[in-house]
């Protein structure tokens, strides 16, 4: 039992971070229809600005471990910096190829995807640089379980920013534009809404959602590499077709599945299997259900 | 703009005589000729401070004298033609149109180019400090810039004659043309070949592309498209004689033999992924599985890997059958098994699931200790042979010896000619119209009868086909192959020669391969950021030019209509109220 509800913990923490990345892929689907590769590269980006922040600030202020003014940096300036990759890739590498064939954006996203990963790879060539330990370590015992109080930061800061996106797509002017363009962008259009300034919205939260879950998963792991956004994107992405990519709950549902699935499956199988797993769930769901289990709603 | 068609005659002096002369003269005209002889200049004065050493030797050509080699050379070579060039122009008025103007700012941008390459090179990358850089390399820099700028006067000029092919005068001059041209290109992608320091290397490639691209606005490859339509078995031949002859060049030396011989195994590659990328439309991002795949079966049944686990009690399989049927059929077999689920699926999705699929055959391949031996490979993969003759040992005909090496690239050379022949058999056929069909409109297709899973499988299956037959040569010619091989960035660069060279167009494609696979190995020094600059170019190329280097005729067209027209079309109907 213990061990059950430790791994089902350790499932959930990582789906939560699962869940972030996921959002943005799903939000950018549903408004394009553009499987958004470079999006995993953002994800390890927020990762690395985190980081850089943190080393930056441990020079010139003096931060430590357990400095809260340092916590809050370490998330927030990645988030507002990862929108400027998000909406540069939209504005330079995607929105110009708009009306090309689908092939065209979509080995685009590719090679920004490869750029972005190797542009890291040249500073951090094969190192695995260590993510500071910036929340109070310490844990919560549950039927022997130990749930650290990092993990229950990170899915309820998880939550919380998950709640926040769903009501602000439901509620705001802004969230009904960018569901009038992913639902019909020419007819948006001429209702008057500026599209191209939705779709650019889009990518900014994607982004910076994507950001701050890049510094969450630095500080599960507890380190960072600049190959960390490729698989994380994949498994994203998976996590997206799972819960049916194009809709917002199915997305969170389907990170925390997948989550929870791949701790299961490297507890039982061996750990080395642990990436063919998340592979296998993906062929699975898009051959028996390629809708993802709430159903694919080209809208967001 | 105006300064370039209309005569500044307020400044002529008295005299008709005078006038007139001036008036053909024209200032930023005059200023091409200056500039291409400053450049001259440039290539004479030295290039260092001092001496520079890289890796303990001096830099190609002594750049302290004033003798040739290496980059200044080509400074040269670029300079005499900026200079001809605009002298030809300020002599010939009728002449002075857009074609010419593009032609000169090429020029321009070459001499201007060849300098900055070559001095990044030495500043970034052997640590040269700027200050050593010599006279020569700033003097050429002027040189270019003022011949571009001179060039970009003629930008209000007439258009100029848009590029058409040549017509035919008689058969000789169609052969000849197509031999000169062959041979042209042999000689300089030889000479590419052997410059070795990477700061003269990069500094030919800024000046090959430059008078490239002014070969190209003056129309000369459009032209030559008219002989090579009359006379194409004759350019198909000369090129077989120029392959033929290239190991005979390296004067012993096998390295670029061996990269000639890997580039010749990945134009295989390309070409079958060509089938599926291309001719179908499905975008398959883990295609280096397949190749991992034949690989792994050609280790398996080469002689040293099985029977040393199994005793003697496999039979042999001799290496021509492994290579032409049990490694593409395993491959295909594979192929076949992760299309049929697969294929039903929205294009998008097929890419992301078969970037998956070659994650999971490589994960397996890692993992599967008892049959793969996981990290460490196969190691020792037994030579092929056929009937008695050891393929590695090479062969000495009629006193010439041939190396492995060379074997192993003309092996490559003839399963590239067979692929070839089965792709544009294929392409003419019906299947290969109604994957043209499934790419242009999958249900358009579906409802004219195309059965679309069977018939996308079938291009599924032909590219891992090739693929499998790619991994068995590669698999010999490394004689190990490893999990490590086969990674995804692999995938990457093969699909990056097929959408460099030109999607759906095999010429386009093998080129693409080609360039792909000797660049690096010319610039390794900068191995740190090449696939950084694999990623940019895959953008910059789907934005500027999506058709490729060598784009197949159907796909200009509809690239060009597609993404000019309808984006036209669509910003009138509706940018009423979206301020872009």
């Amino acid at each position: 039992m213990t061990e059950i509800i430790q791994q089902l913990a350790n499932g959930i923490t990582k789906g939560s971070f699962y869940a972030l990345i996921a959002l943005g892929y799903t939000m950018v689907y549903g408004i394009i229809q553009l499987i958004n590769f470079a999006h995993g590269e953002v994800f390890m980006l927020g990762a690395f600005i985190g980081l850089w922040t943190f080393n930056f600030g441990a020079s010139t202020f003096g931060w430590g471990a357990g400095s809260i003014v340092a916590l809050l940096a370490v998330l927030l300036i990645p988030t507002l910096t990862t929108p400027l990759v998000g909406v540069g890739l939209e504005r330079f590498a995607y929105r110009p190829l708009r009306n090309a064939p689908r092939l065209a954006p979509l080995i685009t996203a590719l090679g920004a995807s490869f750029a972005l990963q190797q542009l890291v790879a040249v500073f951090y060539t094969r190192g695995f640089p260590a993510y500071p330990e910036l929340f109070p370590d310490g844990s919560i015992t549950i039927a022997g379980a130990q749930i650290k109080y990092l993990w229950i930061f990170m899915v309820g800061l998880s939550i919380v920013l998950m709640l926040g996106l769903g009501a602000f797509i439901r509620a705001t002017r802004l969230g009904k534009a960018m569901r009038a363009t992913s639902e019909d962008r020419d007819t948006a259009r001429l209702m008057g809404i500026n599209v191209d300034m939705t779709i650019a919205l889009t990518f900014i939260i994607g982004s910076a959602l994507a950001g701050i879950g890049g510094v969450l998963a630095g500080m599960y792991l507890g380190q960072v590499n600049f190959f960390m956004g490729f698989i994380a994107g994949l498994k994203a992405f998976t996590a997206a077709v799972l819960g049916g990519i194009g809709n917002i709950g199915g997305a969170v549902l389907g990170a925390f599945l997948l989550g929870i699935l791949e701790t299961f499956g490297a507890r039982y199988l061996g750990g080395q299997w642990q990436n063919v797993f998340a592979f296998a769930v993906l062929i699975l769901v898009l051959v028996f259900r390629p809708t993802g289990l709430l159903g694919e709603r080209v809208g967001v | 703009m105006d300064t370039a068609t209309a005569p500044p005659q307020q400044q002529a002096p008295a005299g008709n005589a005078v006038a007139h002369a001036w008036s053909r003269i024209q200032l930023p005209l005059l200023a091409a000729p200056v500039g291409g002889a400053v450049g001259v200049v440039g290539a004479y004065l030295y290039w260092t401070i001092r001496r520079v050493l890289v890796r303990g030797e001096t830099i190609a050509g002594d750049l302290l004298n004033f003798g040739f080699g290496g980059v200044r050379l080509y400074v040269l070579v670029l300079a005499l033609l900026a200079t001809a060039h605009g002298l030809l122009l300020l002599l010939r008025p009728a002449l002075r149109n857009q074609v010419q103007g593009g032609v000169l700012g090429y020029l321009g941008l070459g001499l201007l180019g060849v300098p900055i390459a070559w001095t990044f090179v030495l500043v970034t990358f052997n640590s040269v400090p700027v200050t050593d850089v010599g006279p020569g390399a700033w003097v050429t820099m002027a040189g270019g810039a003022i011949v571009w700028l001179s060039a970009r006067s003629l930008r209000g000029a007439p258009a100029g004659p848009a590029p058409a092919e040549w017509p035919r005068r008689s058969a000789v001059l169609d052969v000849g043309l197509l031999v000169v041209a062959e041979v042209v290109a042999f000689v300089v992608f030889l000479h590419g070949v052997e410059v070795e320091d990477p700061s003269a290397f990069l500094g030919f490639f800024v000046a090959a592309v430059a008078v490239g691209l002014a070969l190209s606005r003056l129309g000369v490859f459009a032209g030559l498209a008219g002989p090579l339509h009359r006379a194409r078995v004759a350019a198909i031949l000369i090129l077989a004689v120029l392959l033929v002859v290239f190991p005979l060049t390296q004067s012993g030396n096998t390295f670029w033999v061996r990269v000639a011989a890997q580039a010749a195994i990945l134009v295989l590659a390309a070409l079958g992924l060509n089938i599926v990328v291309g001719s179908a439309g499905l975008l398959d991002l883990g295609y280096v599985a397949f190749v991992a795949i034949g690989a792994y079966t050609a280790a398996l049944l080469g002689e040293a890997a099985l029977t040393s686990q199994f005793g003697e009690a496999l039979p042999h399989v001799p290496f021509i059958l492994v290579l032409l049927v049990a490694a593409p059929v395993v491959a295909a077999i594979f192929g076949v098994l992760l299309g049929a689920p697969t294929l039903r699926l929205r294009g998008d999705y097929l890419a992301i699931v078969t970037l998956g699929f070659g994650e999971i055959v490589r994960i397996t391949l890692n993992n599967v200790d008892p049959v793969t031996r996981g990290p460490n490979g196969i190691a020792s993969i037994g030579d092929p042979g056929l009937g008695g003759w050891n393929m590695s040992q090479g062969v000495t005909v009629g006193g010439t010896s041939i190396s492995g090496t060379a074997v192993y690239f003309y092996l490559g050379l003839s399963l590239i000619a067979l692929v070839l022949f089965v792709v544009y058999r294929l392409n003419d056929s019906r299947t290969g119209r109604a994957w043209v069909a499934i790419r242009e409109d999958e249900v358009a297709a579906a409802a004219m009868g195309i059965n679309t899973t069977r018939t996308k499988l079938l291009a599924f299956a032909a590219g891992a086909f090739f693929a499998g037959m790619a991994g068995a040569e590669l698999a010999h010619l490394g004689t190990q192959v490893s999990p490590d091989s086969y990674t995804f960035e692999i995938s990457v660069l093969i699909l990056a020669m097929v959408v460099l060279g030109g999607i759906g167009n095999p010429p386009g494609v093998v080129l693409g391969a080609v360039i792909l696979t000797f660049l690096p190995e010319k610039l390794r020094d900068f191995s740190d950021i090449r696939f950084l600059i694999f990623g940019i170019a895959l953008v910059l190329i789907m934005r500027f030019r999506p058709e490729g280097l060598l784009p197949s005729a159907r796909r200009r067209r509809e690239l060009h209509a597609t993404g000019e027209t309808a984006a036209a079309e669509s910003q009138q109907l509706f940018d009423v109220r979206s301020g872009t």
